[in-house]
């Protein structure tokens, strides 16, 4: 059982983090639920191979990009009213902060909305979105300012766009 | 409002952090379910399980044997070396061959046949190429079939890209007579005439030859794709890869359900269910349909549904409450069908429903973590962190722990290999075990028939007898 036990630890270590980075594409706890479930179940079909990449956790934020899209697009009619509806409630109510950033994500294009969560859910700096995404850096920066932009105009909070992580 | 985003950011973490999670094992669950609902082709016997950690098989209504010294298995036949360290290997059998194909440190992919009942080689060890990866190899009658993946850089980072190559060989000779790419996600089926590919990119599907490789009948996606395709199973398909039913069923974006003769494309019946959800699991036996999914939208509870593929009727099975899943659905016997659920703490229910009338005959509680299961003449093998054989009445014959794989074997048993490599057959009525043998090094991935149980290791294949 040394696979399960190197997949049990490795999902251990790294399950808190790709669940922040659904909820931040998704808005919604119980899809974030559903793609972290969902992506480690494809890491373990394929753990022989997966465990001998560089960047695993890159590889399981790719899936749930990729699910996370499909269900956007399946949503896609849908979300001028789903970006109007508060979000239902996770284990733990989200405060009401919480309900308006997520009302304000849920406006954005994908591209923005993953890059503001790999920067701010998970403290990627933008030369590690770059490598990620294999966008350049002038790129990354565009995602992120344009990101803040829209957040800004849905929370009607002026400070917002000047965020002070361009530094980085 | 918070003045800036990094403090919006922190709450949205916060809440994020607070999301329940499942465990591993589910997801490890989940995994499997989904390698057995993708892999038809790529398993060759019934049952493969890997379970449990500590070796022993713990009976639960017998003593233990006495202790004795286990003597060998008989060999038959030499041993096939590879002539190095494979990085994988894996046998299949087919009437009276079996395959052996394995990948070398170099990348090359080499398969050998013998002959099930001497061992001796059917023809020599043939190399395809180098691979990246090499992924199974599985026969029918009409033809060998190795799984590979010639470059793992372009590994697709979703399961619908095609990095996949199917390699189709002669059993007979060993000749390669054509290939095809297949995405991990699509759905592979076989009958007499051929293979038959339901692309899950695209939605196509298209049947090919087993000489020619040539397109025997296509059907276009359309605008309403199918998103699941299964094949039609019986009471008599003890073998996964082979369904003596010719028909297979798919369920369309939006939930269109579609029969379909595998033989010709013909359309021979359609009835509409709700529309499938990411991950569900659909089963198609004895001329029903059933699957699990969600009551309404994304965060409403699991349930199951059956359908009568004759009369188009549909209803639920099987209401679950708000946070349990369904692991695993799978027939155990002619006109039930068993569920296996777990709750937010992966504490697993079996349940076995009587279809027609939507009964419950029995329920019990099974592995923690979740369990998926698989039936023979109406017993039901649990397979999760621990294995537990039921019979047809839902009582646990025997737990097992800590073997390396189980199979069925012949009519009334299992084959039990130890993570010792003592093979051992379980009688399903009592699990009453008799020790066949002991060999010499363990060996993980066997396949067997009721005579022969064939073994690849790192370095070499070899052949046993199961009659002494």
């Amino acid at each position: 059982m040394k696979d399960a036990d190197e997949f049990d630890n490795f999902y251990r270590d790294t399950s808190r983090r790709l669940a922040r980075y659904a909820y931040g594409l998704t808005g919604d706890p119980a899809d974030a639920q559903d793609l972290v479930q969902e992506a480690y179940a494809r890491a373990w079909q394929r753990w022989r191979q997966l465990s001998g990449y560089e960047d695993q956790e890159a590889w399981l934020r790719l899936v749930v990009n990729r699910l996370s899209a499909d269900r956007w697009r399946r949503l896609g009619v849908r979300r001028a009213r789903a970006a109007a509806e508060r979000p239902p409630l996770p284990a733990a109510p989200p405060s009401e902060d919480t309900v308006l950033l997520i009302r304000a994500l849920r406006t954005l294009p994908m591209v923005h909305r993953r890059a503001l969560a790999l920067h701010y859910l998970l403290d990627r700096s933008i030369a590690e979105i770059a490598a990620e995404t294999g966008a350049s850096t002038g790129t990354v920066k565009s995602w992120l300012s344009r990101g803040r932009t829209g957040l800004a105009a849905v929370l009607g909070d002026e400070r917002a766009p000047e965020g002070a992580r361009d530094a980085r | 409002m918070p003045a800036d985003l990094d403090d919006l950011f922190v709450g949205l973490a916060r809440a994020a952090d607070a999301v329940p999670l499942g465990a591993a094992e589910r997801a490890r669950c989940r995994g499997r379910q989904r390698n057995r609902n993708q892999a038809v082709l790529a398993a060759a016997v019934v049952l493969l399980v890997a379970v449990g950690v500590v070796a022993g098989l713990r009976p639960q209504r017998h003593d233990a044997q006495p202790v004795a010294p286990v003597r060998p298995l008989t060999e038959v036949g030499s041993p096939i070396e590879f002539g190095g360290k494979a990085s994988a290997a894996y046998s299949t059998i087919a009437g009276e061959r079996s395959f052996t194909a394995w990948r070398s440190a170099d990348g090359t992919v080499r398969v050998v046949a013998q002959d099930l009942h001497t061992a001796a080689v059917a023809w020599p060890a043939r190399s395809l190429g180098r691979f990246d990866d090499f992924a199974s190899v599985t026969a029918v009658p009409q033809a060998l079939l190795v799984f590979v993946v010639p470059d793992s850089d372009a590994v697709p980072l979703n399961d619908i890209y095609p990095d996949r190559e199917i390699h189709v060989l002669d059993p007979a000779t060993g000749r390669e007579r054509w290939k095809v790419k297949s995405a991990v996600a699509d759905s592979l089926l076989v009958n007499d005439r051929g293979l038959v590919r339901t692309e899950a990119g695209t939605g196509r599907t298209e049947a090919f030859d087993w000489s020619t490789g040539a397109t025997l009948w296509s059907v276009p996606a359309g605008a309403d794709r199918a998103q699941y395709t299964v094949g039609m199973r019986t009471a008599n398909d003890e073998d996964i890869t082979r369904q003596t039913d010719d028909r297979m069923v798919q369920v369309t974006k939006s939930g269109q359900v579609r029969v379909v003769d595998t033989t010709d494309g013909r359309l021979l019946k359609t009835t509409t269910i709700p529309a499938p959800g990411q991950g569900y699991t659909f089963i198609a036996y004895e001329g029903w349909l059933f699957n699990n999914e969600r009551s309404a939208g994304v965060t409403s509870p699991f349930r199951v549904r059956a359908t009568d593929l004759s009369s188009g009727n549909s209803s639920v099975l099987l209401d679950l409450p708000a946070g349990h899943e369904v692991g695993s659905l799978w027939p155990c016997g002619s006109g039930r069908l068993c569920v296996s659920e777990t709750d937010r703490d992966v504490n697993t229910t079996v349940r076995a429903i009587e279809v027609a009338g939507g009964q419950q005959l029995w329920q019990m509680a099974g592995p923690r973590g979740g369990a998926y299961g698989f039936s023979m003449r109406g017993y039901s093998m649990l397979a999760g962190n621990e294995a537990t054989l039921l019979d047809p009445s839902g009582r646990p014959v025997t737990a097992i722990t800590g073997s390396d794989s189980l199979h069925w074997l012949g009519d009334d048993g299992l084959l039990v290999v130890t993570k010792e490599g003592t093979v051992q057959k379980m009688r399903l009525s009592d699990g009453r075990t008799t020790t066949l043998g002991q060999m010499p090094v363990p060996a993980s991935m066997c396949v067997n028939t009721d005579t022969r149980i064939v073994c690849p290791s790192e370095t070499e294949v070899r052949t046993w007898s199961l009659t002494g």
